[in-house]
């Protein structure tokens, strides 16, 4: 399903992408702030939970539907404590209780860092593909990690067997945060991405 | 006294089935999946499948069976037998089936928690083995242990930690 | 003083064009943040300027945009996005927009681009 040729484009798409919502969020944050893709890889579906590590640690998630030529679930995970500094970044309320109820405008901060990002990413996939893919405004979740990604991979678990993960790192003032850019297109999408590959050349 | 290191935690992932005796934990993280107990308690012996989907129907060619319901309990049923369980000792318990993504529907209709809790308690009524506890439901995930020594499923999720039944 | 009308459904967002326009004199008349709310309040608050987001709950921009415009065809609407995408710039100016600026932006750009629509309709009267 997945040749060497096809990951390693996609490989390269992604980083390009990284690159872009590297940028938009350098803007958004008014400071140097970096994302890089380390890896792009395919996952068997039931892996996914684990592949974060700690999958029974809390995590914030952000989800979105991408609709489009390119159809799938896109989602940003960070660990709970990347998330509050994220907010400090965005000068909201680091210490606001992310527990029991996050604020409007904190809740706002994550989701337009999240929108900025996937959409950095779909837009830089969709203008080599010459495609359009919208992500929906991101759904705000709080759980543990391998609750969440069984549930995300849950749709895909009917039709495939492989998940596509970017495996993503975000830097900002010397403070690495772990995050994870997850990409799922349905399955029909995976073909037509493969396609748009392999013709573009 | 048994040591820690005596005891041997075994994660259950995805549409896995596994068995095993005491000391030892199983253990499954869940969200709409349901975490499914089976165990004898005279023969300590005691098996988790992590139902994933409610039903097999309509899948052809799969790769991993067991992540279905209909297929996982009856396989973890027979496994029980095999290795020296008896039908009138089996007993269940179950936990699992959140919604989640209560904004986001898998399926017009119902949560895909509810059809998986569904069709897992109809599997454990087919086959005729009592379901002895629950904790299903609710809108967030779950962490679950279950522990061959004394039968507990232990149960932690971000709204409530320790919980055993 | 011309009026503005910002349309997106993050409060973070909203909070940033409003950051940026207000320092150069222009009076946030109104806050939407769904589509269904923004065709509400354009109704009720006659705004000189639009900013408007496209994807939000209950109705996306682009249908807010077609609405609005059923209606308005001169008011000034600026599409302020992280959708930088073909497809959805030309849908946007065959409906007719002042300008599309792509999330996250800087303050310039979007004063700028609001001091230029207002010019250009006061232009016209």
């Amino acid at each position: 399903m997945f040749d060497d040729l096809f990951m390693s484009e996609l490989t390269i798409l992604a980083r390009h992408g990284a690159e872009n919502a590297s940028l938009a969020l350098s803007r958004l944050m008014q400071r140097k702030f970096l994302i890089t893709v380390n890896e792009v890889k395919t996952v068997p579906i039931q892996e996914v939970p684990e592949s974060l590590g700690e999958s029974d640690a809390i995590a914030i998630c952000l989800f979105t539907k991408v609709e489009g030529d390119i159809e799938g679930d896109a989602i940003l995970i960070l660990k709970e404590n990347d998330a509050l500094n994220l907010i400090e970044i965005l000068g909201g309320d680091k210490n606001v209780n992310i527990e029991e109820s996050i604020g409007e405008m904190e809740l706002s901060m994550l989701q337009e860092t999240a929108n900025i990002t996937i959409s950095s990413f779909m837009n830089t996939f969709m203008s080599y593909l010459n495609k359009s893919a919208i992500p929906s405004s991101p759904i705000y979740i709080r759980d543990l990690i391998g609750s969440i990604l069984s549930v995300i991979i849950m749709e895909s678990a009917e039709e495939s067997d492989n998940a596509l993960l970017f495996s993503t790192q975000f830097e900002c003032k010397n403070k690495e945060m772990e995050a994870m850019f997850i990409f799922l297109p349905s399955p029909s999408s995976l073909k037509k991405l493969k396609n748009g590959l392999t013709n573009a050349q | 006294m048994l040591s820690k290191k005596d005891v041997k935690i075994i994660k259950v992932l995805i549409g896995e089935v596994s068995l095993t005796r005491a000391p030892n934990l199983l253990q499954a993280i869940l969200g709409s999946c349901v975490g499914v107990c089976i165990y004898d308690e005279v023969e300590k012996l005691g098996g988790l499948a992590h139902v994933f989907l409610p039903s097999s129907d309509g899948h052809q060619s799969e790769k991993l069976p067991s992540k279905f319901a209909n297929i996982a309990i009856p396989m973890l049923r027979d496994a029980m037998i095999k290795h020296g369980g008896h039908q009138k000792n089996l007993k269940a318990k179950i936990a699992g089936g959140a919604n989640m993504f209560s904004k986001i529907t898998v399926k017009p209709g119902q949560h895909i928690g509810v059809l998986n809790l569904e069709a897992v308690k109809k599997a454990l009524y087919d086959l005729d083995i009592p379901i002895i506890s629950t904790d299903t439901g609710g809108n967030n995930g779950r962490k679950v242990e279950f522990e061959l020594n004394t039968f507990n499923l232990c149960i932690d999720s971000p709204v409530s930690k320790g919980k055993i039944i | 003083m011309s009026t503005v009308l910002i349309v997106d459904d993050a409060l973070f967002m909203r909070k940033k064009v409003r950051d940026a326009l207000e320092p150069f004199g222009f009076k946030i008349i109104g806050e939407a943040q769904n589509g269904k709310d923004a065709v509400k309040k354009f109704e009720e608050l006659n705004p000189d300027v639009i900013t408007l987001d496209i994807v939000m709950p209950e109705m996306d921009g682009i249908e807010v945009l077609a609405k609005i415009r059923e209606k308005n065809k001169s008011i000034p609407i600026i599409m302020i996005t992280a959708i930088d995408q073909r497809e959805s710039m030309l849908k946007a100016m065959k409906l007719g927009i002042t300008d599309f600026i792509v999330k996250p932006f800087d303050n310039n750009r979007v004063v700028s681009a609001v001091q230029k629509a207002v010019q250009r309709t006061k232009g016209n009267i």
